[in-house]
């Protein structure tokens, strides 16, 4: 019995009368790769915002770590360890590559109290140089480092995003739809990039995902989310079968490819 | 029952005034996205035509109503003149940018007023036979105060049922809500947007030719009224005529109950309460679109 | 050829703008008569004023309606307490406090609100602070105040009087240049670094763990207390404060002057004011055609050129323009519509 890291229970989320999260519970435990699946609509996103405090849970709770988190505001979230990227990347349109981590880091030394003013009042600490170099090496943004966001590629916007996240040190990183948009040599860049992050910082990962191949490559665990609903969770051979899943959305074609 | 009953009158009377201006300024913000500053200088403009029409004549309510009504059609038509040349290019602007626009049309219509009515007060009397008082309850108030609130809960009823019962009204709330997908389904946006404007502007001048009596007429009322109006816009919940209406009624009955009990500091209660409500639901008392209706 | 020569030499020219600058600004009073001077020591106030508005509004993304009454609550403590006999030094600390801490209490209600809300808000409570000099006796009311004295400053050693036009112009100078660092240090911190990235895009600043309403919180504090020390030395030099000097009308003039000079230029509210300064000499004679004027020119510059003259500047000697027409931001209040994709972005 490893560890939970997060757990949901009966999560329901309306926007006005419109139910998008009905009932859903789930348990991610420590280091998995879980996968979320499911339509478009079907509440994926909406399910990250309330796990992150976008959005707020009209019942239902949310722990993180033993914490119950229900009803904290995001940035609290974030210190807390829940990191999250979008599934349109939101970054700096008007900051440089470079100065975008100064801002991540310096929030995430800030918080830490790694900050001494007055020396650190113009400059960005040393801890927060030092550390943006190491970010840019390990993400592969080095070469793009003084590059404007907004004439980034929508690629490079999305791995940028991600680098932000995990200035925070995050334990739990949720990703929306991190390969959306992609071309197919970025999609593998960006699967062997998150395997490389996940087993070097061993962290907790939750991701929503359309493409199947990067679905079963990345996946140690798959839930199905059908319109509000969770339909099935498992192991990803467990969930290529199950007949109810079949039955929702691989459909007449019997084919994970059908819905995306 | 008198001491409560004139400031109930008072109260109400501003209310519905300030919601002649707030229900075109929401109209407006609900479809266009647009909070309008100038919408404040079209209501004085609808004072300003509709005095210059009638001076110092007391005229028949018939006479007068129709006077009322062809200025709101001549500055209908003045608003969407100028919406075609000016106001489209506020769309694209940034929030920030707009509101300053729209501001910077404001004080162009403000110093144009200055510049051709000049700066001292007007007064126009009332339509005949409306001018006195009206005994109700024992309390004399001013029989022109029953036409304003008549004339804002008509506008009340007759935009309800304009918008939510009409086939017009369909096309607004789609408009309102989704532009992209209204002009997908081949209605022409751009002039909907036009019209509106010019409807929100009739409104607006209609509201000051029918306050006019009610009024001292200087070249400072539109900033007075247009602030009041984003308040009780705003406390209503931006782009909700109905949750305009309700707005200015509370604020309009704390303002004037507020003045009597809180005689040392008047006018403030208004922005208070104001602050207040905005404090527990910063985005108004009720659901702010006209689409969600 | 003229063009390439100064893009080339783009850090001297600015080195020499300052250097010219710097030395008009000292000397101004040994060449100009007591008129200028006069307007001058009022344009040095607009310009501390309009940055003040623009520390929030282009670095922090906040736009406030309600600066007047900030200014204005540092016009009166600083006019009150001198008029009660005391130093103007003293004077001018309570108004920057005061200023400060209204501003605090008035942007904690106004931020919980965002995007026009906010607006809206900042407005509707600097209406009521205009409401409270107006009514209140202690402000002199309607009436506002007059025979505000100049007094003395206190410099410990030595007593300074500041009777005469021009020891008062060189007090207002160092009074404006000080404010004027003050936000240059803050909006070139890691602190204003903060303050941007919430102004691009507030929802992953508040990703990143940051404090959004707080950060907020504490630069319209801080652009309140500003405006309040632009304020303090307002009174002693026209002699007369009026409560309309409060409202939200008047909160417009660093809106105008700002977007006149450059919003996006940390100069742009000096330019403006400047410009505005010289214009509105120049046509002192035109009385009563103020607001239009003023709308016709905040409405050419919105629409022609929102960049403002800095922008126009830039964009001439650099060869492109400095500023997008629509500087809509992603995740801004505005944008609380689909996005390609099927997220949707929530307030
Ligand atoms: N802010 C919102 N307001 C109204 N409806 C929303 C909002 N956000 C999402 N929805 C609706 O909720 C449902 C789930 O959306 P979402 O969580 O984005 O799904 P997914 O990410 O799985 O595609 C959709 O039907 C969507 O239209
Ligand atoms: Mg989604």
């Amino acid at each position: 019995m490893s560890d939970i890291v997060l757990e949901i229970r009966d999560i329901e989320k309306y926007y006005h009368q419109f139910k998008a999260l009905d009932g859903v519970s789930l348990c991610l435990e420590a280091g998995e790769i879980r996968v979320l699946i499911g339509p478009n609509g079907a509440g994926k996103t909406t399910l990250f915002s309330v796990i992150s405090g976008e959005n707020l849970a009209n019942e239902g709770a949310v722990v993180y770590r033993g914490r119950d988190i229900t009803r904290q505001v995001s940035w609290k979230r974030v210190q807390m360890g829940i990191g999250r990227c979008f599934q349109v990347a939101r970054v700096f349109p008007d900051m440089s590559v470079e100065e975008s981590l100064y801002v991540a880091l310096q929030a995430y030394a800030g918080w830490q109290k790694k900050v001494r003013v007055p020396r650190d009042f113009f400059r960005p600490p040393r801890y927060v140089l030092e550390k943006t170099g190491a970010i840019l090496d390990e993400i592969g943004l080095t070469d793009k480092r003084n590059i404007y966001v907004k004439t980034l590629s929508h690629g490079d916007k999305k791995r940028l995003e991600l680098a932000m996240a995990l200035a925070q040190e995050p334990d739990l990183l949720l990703l929306d739809e991190p390969t959306a948009g992609m071309s197919p040599e970025e999609t593998r860049d960006t699967v062997n990039l998150i395997k490389r992050l996940h087993s070097n910082r061993r962290f907790t990962v939750f991701l929503t995902e359309h493409d199947m191949d990067v679905v079963f490559s990345l996946a140690d665990n798959i839930s199905v989310l059908y319109y509000g609903r969770l339909v099935a969770s498992g192991k990803p051979e467990e969930i290529r079968k199950d007949p109810a899943v079949q039955e929702v959305y691989l459909g007449k074609e019997g084919d994970f490819d059908a819905f995306s | 029952m008198e001491t409560l009953f004139l400031p109930l009158v008072n109260g109400l009377t501003w209310a519905m005034m300030v919601f002649l201006v707030a229900s075109g300024l929401s109209l407006v913000f609900g479809v266009l996205k647009i909070l309008n500053f100038a919408h404040g200088g079209f209501f004085m403009l609808g004072v300003y035509l509709t005095y210059t029409f009638i001076r110092n004549h007391a005229l028949s309510p018939l006479k007068f109503f129709l006077i009322v009504f062809l200025c709101g059609i001549i500055l209908a038509i003045i608003g969407a003149i100028l919406e075609r040349l000016i106001i489209r290019r506020f769309y694209q602007l940034d929030e920030a940018y707009m509101l300053i626009a729209t501001y910077a049309l404001l004080l162009v219509i403000e110093g144009s007023v200055e510049g051709i009515w000049g700066l001292q007060f007007l007064a126009l009397p009332s339509p005949k036979g409306l001018g006195g008082g009206t005994e109700i309850f024992n309390t004399i108030i001013p029989s022109y105060s029953l036409v304003i609130i008549a004339a804002g809960v008509a506008v009340a009823v007759l935009l309800n049922l304009l918008i939510n019962r009409s086939p017009a009204g369909k096309i607004i709330r789609a408009a309102a809500g989704d532009p992209d997908m209204t002009s997908a389904l081949g209605i022409n946006v751009p002039i909907i947007y036009t019209m509106i404007f010019a409807f929100g502007i009739f409104l607006a001048a209609i509201g000051g030719g029918i306050g006019a009596p009610n009024q001292a007429i200087t070249p400072t009322m539109a900033s007075s009224f247009i602030i009041q109006a984003f308040g009780v816009v705003v406390v209503g919940g931006l782009g909700n005529i109905g949750g305009a209406f309700l707005a200015a009624i509370i604020l309009g009955l704390v303002d004037s109950f507020g003045t009597i009990y809180l005689p040392q500091i008047p006018g403030i209660a208004f922005y208070a309460a104001m602050a207040l409500i905005l404090l527990v639901k910063p985005h108004g008392l009720f659901e702010s679109s006209i689409s969600t209706k | 050829m003229f063009r390439q020569l100064i893009t080339k030499n783009f850090i001297l020219l600015r080195l020499a703008t300052a250097a010219i600058i710097i030395v008009l600004a000292l000397s101004l009073p040994l060449w100009a008569n007591p008129g200028i001077t006069f307007r001058a020591s009022l344009v040095l106030i607009y310009i501390l004023f309009a940055a003040s508005f623009n520390q929030l509004f282009n670095y922090t993304g906040l736009i406030s309606f309600g600066q007047a009454a900030y200014f204005a609550t540092g016009a009166y403590v600083a006019a009150l307490y001198v008029k009660s006999g005391a130093s103007l030094s003293g004077g001018i600390i309570l108004a920057v406090i005061a200023g400060g801490l209204v501003a605090a209490f008035l942007g904690y209600i106004s931020l919980r609100a965002s995007g026009i809300y906010f607006a809206i808000l900042t407005l509707a409570l600097g209406q009521i602070v205009y409401q409270v000099i107006f009514k209140w006796p202690a402000t002199g009311g309607e009436n506002g105040l007059a025979d505000i004295p100049r007094g003395t400053i206190n410099l410990g050693l030595a007593q300074i009087s500041l009777a005469s036009p021009v020891s008062y112009y060189y007090l207002i100078l160092i009074c404006v240049s000080l404010g004027l660092f003050i936000l240059w240090a803050v909006t070139h911190s890691n602190f204003g670094r903060i303050l941007m990235s919430i102004k691009q895009n507030h929802v992953r600043a508040s990703f990143l763990g940051i404090n959004v309403r707080l950060y907020q919180l504490i630069s319209f504090a801080i652009a309140g207390s500003i405006a309040g020390l632009a304020g303090a030395v307002y009174g002693p030099l026209t002699g007369v404060l009026m409560p309309e000097m409060a409202t939200w009308i008047y909160s417009t003039t660093p809106i105008l002057l700002t977007l006149m000079g450059g919003a996006n230029f940390f100069w742009g509210p000096a330019t403006g004011a400047v410009i505005f300064g010289i214009f509105e000499y120049l046509t002192r004679a035109m009385t009563g055609m103020s607001s239009l004027i003023m709308g016709l020119l905040l409405l050419t510059v919105v629409l022609a050129f929102p960049g403002g003259i800095l922008g126009l500047v830039t964009s001439w000697l650099i060869g492109k323009p400095s500023i997008k027409k629509s500087s809509r931001n992603e995740g801004s209040a505005a944008a609380s519509k689909l996005m390609p994709g099927g997220d949707v972005i929530n307030e």
